[in-house]
């Protein structure tokens, strides 16, 4: 209510501040010139009118405003820091659920009008809390507000008095405009800052609960459950191995590679090379439809058409490898295998962490599918990727220097020939860099994977099989309730610093490897 | 002297014969280019087929009309007249004796128990609650008690009135064909997907409430990105000084770009839900989060757009006497807003479609009802898209879900066509 009415009267103010200013600036001068009687520019106005406006807005807005915004993004984190040092010592080793419990029945106590706990809490070590939270409440109510209509009187009776012909208003209305284009461009410091520091700080505390040795070397994902656990008892039951998420990922990323680079590649290639103007007029928006699609739609169509479709072709090929022809030759293969495996164990060995014991041989080979295949999410994926392995690789391409493509076409070679021996091996560089990139985004890439990879994190590189990625557990862990003190959330934010170096990686190199190459023509 | 040219090479047959492996290998080579476009191309028409063939067939619903008898009987068996025993009466069981008769199948009995349920199994999830809206309707809570304040829905007990029910997964269902030559199914436009918000019950799912939620989000987005994005791109091309702090302020935007959207999902659920306190699942979140992706896009194209206007236009004002910020606010700016506003969409399309952070801030479409404010929690057309695919139901997770994307690549376009546009105008002048 309050802030409502102190933002309408701060953008009256400062409305009012811009005519009040120019209307100063122009009655002095005018008072100025009647009692001098001349109208020499040396006696008028050091900047335009507007000029004394704006500045007087400037100032009476922009203080109170960002106090204003501070007050506003940090007053709850304020609150519950307020709570926490209040709190006595024996809180601390109290269970989750308790706390929550304690802080919650504080809140509401300072929010009611006596400010008395009720119940087990009332006595002395919790009032301090509740006062120190009642104080917080009247600023946030009141006090704040008085604060700023103070501040906003000073700043206009300031504003006002300054507004003289001499003052340099433009200089100042400038200034005034550097420091808030600078804040902008300070922006995408604060947004890093923003995005580490919260990484970091939810990292590190799962990292108190949790080993790193074992989060980064267990070959074990399985966080449990939402509701396997009571919201009181300490969170202990996941296990957190990242060996598996990485495997997984490095699956269905080596997939998407293997779709995106030689169809990208070569598309870019006859693109640039070959095609006639109608070809070119058809397929470049292609490239443009296939790069504007949303994630979530190509995740649709991995998910509920590109599995099916899948799962069918590889029945298909079950038919085909048990022909009555065929079929004695895959068993033969196949068993040759087995045979080999059968060899290992008799000499002691074992055979992909089975327990040491004969394998029994195939009488039929099938290959078998689940609901969810990672080469379908792959194979999407690496769709999803193509036009921008393309337009990286042609922008490679293109920044070869035309004389090295003269050269070889005049020394006689096919235009096949110069792009193979010339052309190619020059843009190498910076196509391998627009691969990393592409292996960065494929990395990050979620909603596809979220729909159409599994999310049991099996230990495999069965491209049939099913797998799961990092960001298919961060977004397991993340949907539903956010309980940022729990261990579930927190392994999220694990992964996700796992995630943004390893891209913030690729990305670095990517762009070394690409301005190393750049610098050896021009 | 050493002869190096080899003696076969003379040969003139030779010399054919090589030229044209030679050419052959060249067309091969030409050959795979096509074959990549081809993929290229064959996936996109995969893609587009799958989303046409299935999200049509979510445009149109298929809808039962019968002819239902409200049998006091059955209704209220005791004639009570009070609302709240007429309230707990299951009236689905109204329409099956009608279908039952209709298709020539025992209503009693085991012999027929298996098509009865198929039956059933065509009736839609609201068809029980439409019916009792028109005897008993609630209209509030008792605020001292809590009981249901109740009226009448307008139907009188005893009453036979014509109704359409929706009808459920009627592509699997045996009798569909049946009751479809009998009159009593039919299929029309599904104009409840435009006008109604996200249900679990495919007969009522909208996506007024997502467009309406990814127009406030967008303009949230934009709102945050715009002025900020315009206002860095100023002052880094023109103002800033080369030092430390603009070198690193540059190197945090090229990182920010290629950042996963996943990772700022991560910091918009940390920094504005837990330590700012936002209200989660609302689009001035979601907004925030959305313009986190889309502040380098406009940065970087709001830059090129101030770089490629002609330096005459700033000489000519510097020489009139205007200071360097009159120069750019009065004449650069202008003249590179039209590639500015072209990048600004771009981005804005991009954010649009993105799903992922949207996810983790809480915008899970679980609210019903029409945002009417920015601080409203609402689903956004992608999220829909996503809440669709996770349903039960046949016909929402396959078809509404590709009705739901059909609508978001008309908006796409839209906004792509506008910014295709907008350049063409700008290179032409």
């Amino acid at each position: 209510m309050l802030l409502t009415l102190f933002l309408a009267v701060l953008l009256l103010v400062t409305l009012l501040g811009y005519f009040v200013g120019q209307r100063r600036a122009l009655s002095a001068v005018r008072a100025d010139q009647a009692k001098r009687s001349l109208s020499t520019n040396n006696y008028g106005l050091a900047a335009l009118p507007g000029f004394y406006g704006q500045r007087l807005a400037y100032l009476v807005f922009i203080p109170p405003f960002l106090l204003l915004l501070l007050w506003w993004l940090f007053e709850p984190r304020l609150a519950d820091l307020l709570i926490h040092w209040n709190l006595p010592d024996a809180v601390a080793e109290a269970t989750r659920g308790e706390q929550v419990g304690i802080i919650s029945a504080i809140r509401e106590a300072a929010s009611s009008q006596g400010g008395a706990l009720s119940g087990d809490l009332a006595g002395g070590d919790y009032q301090a809390a509740v006062s120190a939270l009642q104080a917080l409440n009247w600023i946030n109510s009141t006090g704040i507000y008085l604060l700023l209509a103070a501040l906003l009187l000073v700043l206009l009776v300031l504003g006002i008095a300054s507004s003289k012909p001499t003052f340099r208003a433009r200089k100042a209305v400038e200034n005034w405009n550097r420091w808030v284009m600078f804040a902008a461009a300070a922006v995408a410091i604060l947004i890093t800052v923003g995005i580490v520091m919260s990484l970091l700080f939810q990292a590190l505390s799962f990292f108190q609960a949790y080993s790193w040795l074992d989060f980064l070397t267990g070959t074990r994902w399985s966080p449990g459950g939402a509701f396997q656990r009571g919201y009181g008892e300490e969170a202990t039951g996941g296990v957190f191995g990242v060996v598996p998420l990485i495997t997984g990922t490095l699956l269905i990323v080596v997939i998407a590679m293997s779709v995106a680079v030689p169809v990208g590649l070569m598309s870019a290639i006859y693109l640039g090379e070959y095609a006639s103007n109608r070809v070119r007029a058809f397929a470049k928006p292609i490239m443009e439809i296939l790069a504007g699609i949303p994630t979530v739609v190509y995740g649709l169509f991995a998910a509920l058409t590109f599995t099916p479709w899948l799962s069918a072709g590889v029945d298909a090929l079950n038919g085909l490898l048990n022909l009555p022809v065929l079929k004695s030759v895959t068993l033969l293969i196949a068993n040759l295998f087995v045979a080999l495996g059968n060899v290992v164990i008799w000499l002691g060995g074992t055979v992909s962490g089975s327990a040491p014991q004969l394998m029994a041989y195939f009488s039929e080979v099938r290959l078998e599918t689940g609901s969810d295949i990672a080469l379908a999410a792959g194979v999407v994926m690496g769709t999803m990727i193509i036009p921008f392995v393309a337009s990286l690789s042609d922008d490679a391409i293109r920044a070869v220097p035309d004389s090295l493509r003269d050269g070889a076409l005049g020394l006689g070679s096919t235009r096949s020939e110069m792009m193979r021996r010339v052309i190619l091996p020059a843009a190498l560089p910076g196509i391998a860099g627009g691969i990393l990139l592409a292996v960065s985004r494929a990395i990050g890439e979620t909603m596809i994977v979220v729909m159409a990879a599994g999310s049991f994190a099996y230990l495999t590189f069965n491209p049939l099989g099913s797998v799961s990625t990092f960001t298919v557990q961060i977004n397991a862990l993340l949907t539903g309730d956010l309980d940022f003190g729990g261990t579930k959330v927190q392994a999220a934010f694990a992964i996700g610093i796992f995630l943004f170096f390893i891209t913030l990686a690729l990305n670095t190199l990517a762009l070394a490897i690409v301005r190393r190459f750049r610098e050896e023509y021009d | 002297m050493v002869q190096i040219i080899d003696p076969k090479l003379k040969d003139a047959d030779y010399q054919r014969a090589m030229t044209l492996r030679r050419r052959n290998k060249g067309k091969r080579f030409q050959a795979w280019g096509i074959a990549a476009l081809a993929v290229a191309g064959l996936m996109l028409a995969a893609l587009l087929y799958s989303i046409v063939s299935n999200g049509v067939r979510g445009l149109m619903e298929d809808r039962i009309t019968v002819e239902v008898y409200f049998d006091p009987e059955k209704i209220d068996p005791r004639d009570s007249g009070d609302l709240a025993v007429m309230r707990m009466f299951n009236f689905d069981t109204l329409v099956y004796p009608v279908l039952y008769e209709a298709l020539d199948i025992k209503a009693r009995g085991r012999s027929d128990r298996d098509k009865r349920r198929k039956v059933k199994q065509l009736i839609g999830l609201g068809a029980s609650n439409q019916l009792r809206e028109m005897i008993v309707r609630q209209v509030g809570v008792d605020p001292v008690t809590e009981d249901p304040i109740l009226v009448s829905g307008g139907t009188q007990l005893g009453e036979r009135v014509t109704v359409e029910l929706t009808a459920l997964s009627t592509a699997s269902n045996p009798y569909t064909q049946t009751l479809r030559e009998l009159g009593y199914l039919n299929t029309r436009f599904n104009g409840d997907f435009f006008t109604g918000v996200n249900s679990n019950d495919p007969g009522y799912y909208g996506i007024l409430d997502a467009l309406v939620g990814s127009f406030w989000t967008l303009l949230v987005c934009f709102l945050a990105s715009f002025p900020v994005g315009v206002l860095a791109a100023v002052y880094l091309e023109e103002f800033a000084p080369r030092n430390l702090i603009t070198d690193f302020i540059e190197v945090n935007i090229n990182n920010l770009a290629a950042v996963p959207s996943i990772v700022f999902g991560l910091m918009g659920a940390f920094v504005f839900i837990y330590v700012f306190g936002m209200p989660g699942g609302t689009a001035l979140v979601g907004g925030l989060v959305l313009s986190l992706l889309t502040l380098p896009t406009i940065i970087v194209a709001a830059r090129a757009a101030i770089r490629s206007v002609p330096g005459s236009y700033r000489e000519a004002a510097l020489g009139l006497g205007a200071s360097r910020q009159q120069a750019m606010w009065s004449f650069v700016l202008p003249s590179a807003m039209p590639g500015i506003i072209t990048g600004t969409i771009i981005g804005l399309a991009g954010a649009l479609g993105e799903t992922a952070p949207l996810l983790f801030i809480g915008m899970v479409g679980f609210q019903s009802g029409i945002p009417l404010t920015p601080l409203d929690g609402t689903p956004s057309l992608a999220v829909g898209v996503f809440n669709a695919f996770g349903s039960q139901f046949d016909e929402l997770k396959n078809q509404l879900s590709n009705s739901t994307i059909i609508v978001l690549l008309v908006l796409l376009m839209l906004l792509n066509g506008t910014a295709a546009y907008l350049r063409y105008r700008s290179e032409k002048s």
